[in-house]
């Protein structure tokens, strides 16, 4: 029972994180690895306001409007970069990312320093049929659910949603019927930015962060997100289960420092019989 | 003077990773976030050999370069079905494969405390001790590696790789094997990454998995980039100008901490500008 709570626990915060990356690839056809340098400055925002003594709720208030605006800013200098042109894109939005990430992982070393930070708050412990809960795995859970819902709802259910789903569909025709992409765009990574920086948050209030937590979720996610299929609500969630389950079976047999190299050598046979992932999405050319 | 010799033989080992990693990823521009791990396979074969069994330089190269080869296989057929980023995340994770095994497979590589005391190269006999002897053996070795990806740039596998980075259905139809060439030179990249791993643990003598993580990957990807994808002498003149970046941090007196940071700092930025003037060449 402990065993699958605590797979419920990652997978809830997981599955936020994926939902994030997949909402940016829904708009964006690219892997934002930009949400990495994102999910960096979030975690620490979040642990340096809560260390000002600002309440919990209200620092990860915060973080999520830090985090939507670095979002779009990160996506907004990334398209400056990049310029317009989409032949001018492809590896280099993922190398652009990856300096932005190496860049803003140096800049918070030097702001936060090297050590690993945890966060000192009181947990009311309860026990569910011997399985014990406490109220950060609660917040988790039940945080999560209302995100995602929320998620499902804006995508199915509001007219950006339907657009969002038109733009991931055929930009080109999009475009051609006076859609604003670059508003459709702003609004996805912002929200995408504020998903993945409320799972990191609830991830780092449980194991504490360092300055590869940002990364190493991010990665988690990512994985869970190409796993799931990409561009895809459900692929978001089934990858973010699949994932955890994975990584919890390996820490019970093999060892907790198994888990990383076994989540990827997943991932790589899974994108050797399905390209697409699971339950995936053609957002570009992917399979020849 | 030893001090020059000593980054003579940095600049000429990690120009030789950076080489590997053109010749893998810099005519196809599927780009590969491996290259530290394929290096690393050269060295922690190379340091196991060496110190467990003694064997000499020609049987570590060789062992090391079927080892990288074969370790590359399974990313190399992810190459042949999907494209950029999928393929870009899937050499990240290969690197992170790599990187825990180096890390937590103790009885094999020590893990955290890595392998001390991996002798010299001895040739017929003659141990090279003093640096400039270094800078000759790895000049020869980066003359050779150079050579060879040169004639691979020139051959009609480099002409399909090259075709690959322009339009790869396009290539496809003109009956050409994509995936086979893909693969040829995704493990090609793997193979000569190994030998300057090799050469790497002979010359510090002490190797550990910090020197083989995803942000080595990341520095050499820059180097590239920085240089010029596919382009050979660009790389030689950014890898010179990659690693004497922290030698001349260093002269600032910069606290240790502050430095390493710095030198994050400025790669990242580097990178992200040379990949923008790119992009705004390529739009005029």
């Amino acid at each position: 029972m402990q065993i699958a709570l605590n797979i419920l626990i990652t997978a809830s915060a997981l599955a936020l994180i994926a939902m994030g990356i997949n909402l940016a690839m829904m708009v964006t056809r690219q892997i934002p690895v930009s949400l990495a340098a994102v999910t960096t400055v979030a975690s620490y925002s979040f642990f340096d306001l809560f260390q000002q003594g600002i309440n919990i709720w209200l620092s990860g208030a915060c973080t999520l409007f830090i985090a939507a605006f670095l979002g779009v800013l990160f996506d907004f200098f990334e398209q400056w970069i990049l310029g317009s042109r989409e032949e001018s894109r492809g590896w280099r939005s993922v190398a652009v990312g990856l300096g932005l990430f190496t860049i803003i992982q140096a800049f918070s070393g030097l702001v936060w320093g090297e050590a690993g930070q945890s966060f000192t708050i009181d947990r009311e412990v309860f026990e569910i049929a011997g399985a014990r809960l406490t109220t950060v795995h609660v917040s988790t859970i039940s945080g999560a659910l209302v995100a995602l819902a929320i998620t499902v709802w804006f995508i199915y259910f509001t007219h950006y949603g339907l657009q969002i789903r038109a733009l991931r569909s055929n930009p080109t025709l999009c475009e051609v019927f006076g859609i604003n992409i670059s508003q459709l765009r702003g609004i996805s990574l912002m929200m995408a930015a504020m998903l993945s920086s409320l799972g990191i948050q609830f991830l780092v209030l449980d194991t504490g962060l360092t300055l590869s937590s940002g990364f190493n979720f991010f990665l988690a996610g990512l994985t869970a997100s190409i796993l799931g299929g990409a561009g895809t609500v459900a692929g978001a969630i089934f990858g973010a289960l699949l994932i955890t389950v994975v990584r919890n079976v390996t820490a019970y047999t093999m060892g907790v420092i198994w888990m990383e190299p076994i989540s990827f050598i997943i991932l790589i046979a899974v994108l050797i019989a399905r390209p697409l992932g699971l339950i995936g999405y053609r957002l570009r050319k992917i399979e020849i | 003077m030893d001090y020059l010799f000593h980054l003579f033989v940095f600049i000429l080992i990690y120009g030789m990773v950076a080489l590997s990693l053109n010749a893998s990823s810099g005519f196809t521009q599927l780009i590969s976030l491996t290259q530290a791990g394929f290096f690393g396979i050269g060295a922690y074969t190379a340091a196991i050999l060496a110190t467990r069994y003694g064997l000499p330089l020609w049987a570590n190269l060789l062992l090391g370069m079927v080892m990288a080869g074969l370790i590359s296989l399974p990313v190399a057929l992810v190459a042949l079905r999907t494209v950029e980023e999928y393929f870009i995340i899937c050499t990240m994770g290969m690197g992170v494969i790599l990187f825990s095994v180096m890390n937590n497979w103790m009885s094999l590589t020590r893990g955290p405390l890595g392998i001390p005391g991996i002798p010299t190269i001895t040739i017929f006999g003659y141990p090279l001790t003093s640096k400039w002897e270094w800078v000759l053996l790895a000049g020869i070795f980066y003359a050779l590696l150079f050579w060879l990806t040169r004639n691979l740039k020139q051959s009609a596998l480099g002409r399909i790789l090259v075709a690959i980075s322009e339009d790869e259905i396009f290539c496809q139809s003109l009956g050409k094997n994509v995936g086979l060439a893909k693969l040829q030179s995704f493990m090609f990249g793997a193979v000569l990454a190994s030998i300057p791993g090799v050469l790497y643990a002979h010359y510090v003598s002490f190797i550990d998995p910090t020197s083989f993580t995803l942000a080595e990957s990341v520095f050499i990807l820059s180097i590239v980039i920085v240089g010029g994808m596919g382009n050979l002498w660009g790389s030689l003149a950014a890898t010179a100008f990659m690693v004497l970046i922290p030698e001349g941090l260093r002269f600032i007196g910069l606290p240790g901490n502050i430095a390493a940071n710095m030198h994050q700092i400025l790669y990242g930025t580097m990178l992200i500008g040379i990949i923008g003037l790119q992009g705004k060449k390529s739009v005029h």
